[in-house]
């Protein structure tokens, strides 16, 4: 878990940023699920929207770390 | 028509769905950022395991390196093999003195006691025990004849 990120001495939660990283995926996935037509099947889109962005979160959370130490291991 | 139905009813499936997945990543999110514990300066100080063998002796090998993770029955180091092994053949050895005495005190044992009709495995066994048989039937009859006689003046032993 990445618990704090350095950001030039300040410190940020890392929650805080793996939700920014879920929110910019959000924008692409919901552009890209407009595209298709999805919101046409769903029952209310904002529920679905919040559903997606909490999903994006946990995958960003997923993610980050082993991202996080494979760049540390290239650098 | 069927098609309406199925929109009536996907609709709410689909989104309900969904929420339950968002459900279980919200779970999982409070328990990764919240419940988890961390820390930011966390150091290890002590992580010595102290390992002690069974048996006294030099360290000659050693099959294991710093953080390496090892598993149950895995050999850790090697001690003396050459003197335990050394240690062992003389104990071998020792046992087979043992056995060869043992299999020697046998053969006394079988000239000992013999039988007359018993097949022995040596000549000298055979030789010896028929002295002996011929020598304790001989001892028979004459105490045989000895019991049958009259009571009189106990005899002299041969």
């Amino acid at each position: 878990m990445i618990a704090e990120i350095n950001v030039f001495g300040v410190f940020f939660s890392g929650a805080l940023a793996t939700a920014c990283l879920a929110g910019i995926a959000l924008l692409v996935v919901r552009r890209l699920l407009f595209r298709v037509g999805f919101y046409r099947l769903v029952w209310h889109r904002h529920l679905v929207d919040l559903a997606l962005f909490i999903i994006l979160w946990a995958a960003a959370a997923m993610v980050t770390p082993a991202l996080a130490e494979t760049i540390g291991r290239m650098w | 028509m069927r098609s309406a139905a199925l929109l009536a009813w996907g609709r709410p499936i689909l989104t309900l769905v969904l929420v339950a997945i968002a459900a279980i990543a919200s779970k999982w999110l409070w328990i990764y950022y919240e419940v988890d514990p961390w820390t930011r300066d966390g150091r290890v100080r002590v992580d010595v395991a102290n390992v002690a063998p069974d048996v006294s002796g030099l360290v000659t090998e050693v099959d294991v390196v710093d953080n390496m993770p090892v598993h149950k029955g895995q050999p850790l180091f090697i001690i003396d093999r050459p003197r335990y092994a050394f240690a062992l053949r003389q104990v071998e050895g020792a046992l087979q003195q043992a056995t060869a005495g043992v299999q020697q005190a046998e053969a006394g044992v079988q000239v000992q006691t013999p039988s007359c009709s018993r097949p022995a495995g040596r000549t000298f066994a055979i030789a010896s025990s028929a002295v002996l048989c011929r020598r304790k039937q001989s001892n028979r009859g004459l105490r045989a004849s000895l019991n049958s006689r009259p009571p009189s003046p106990r005899p002299k032993p041969p």
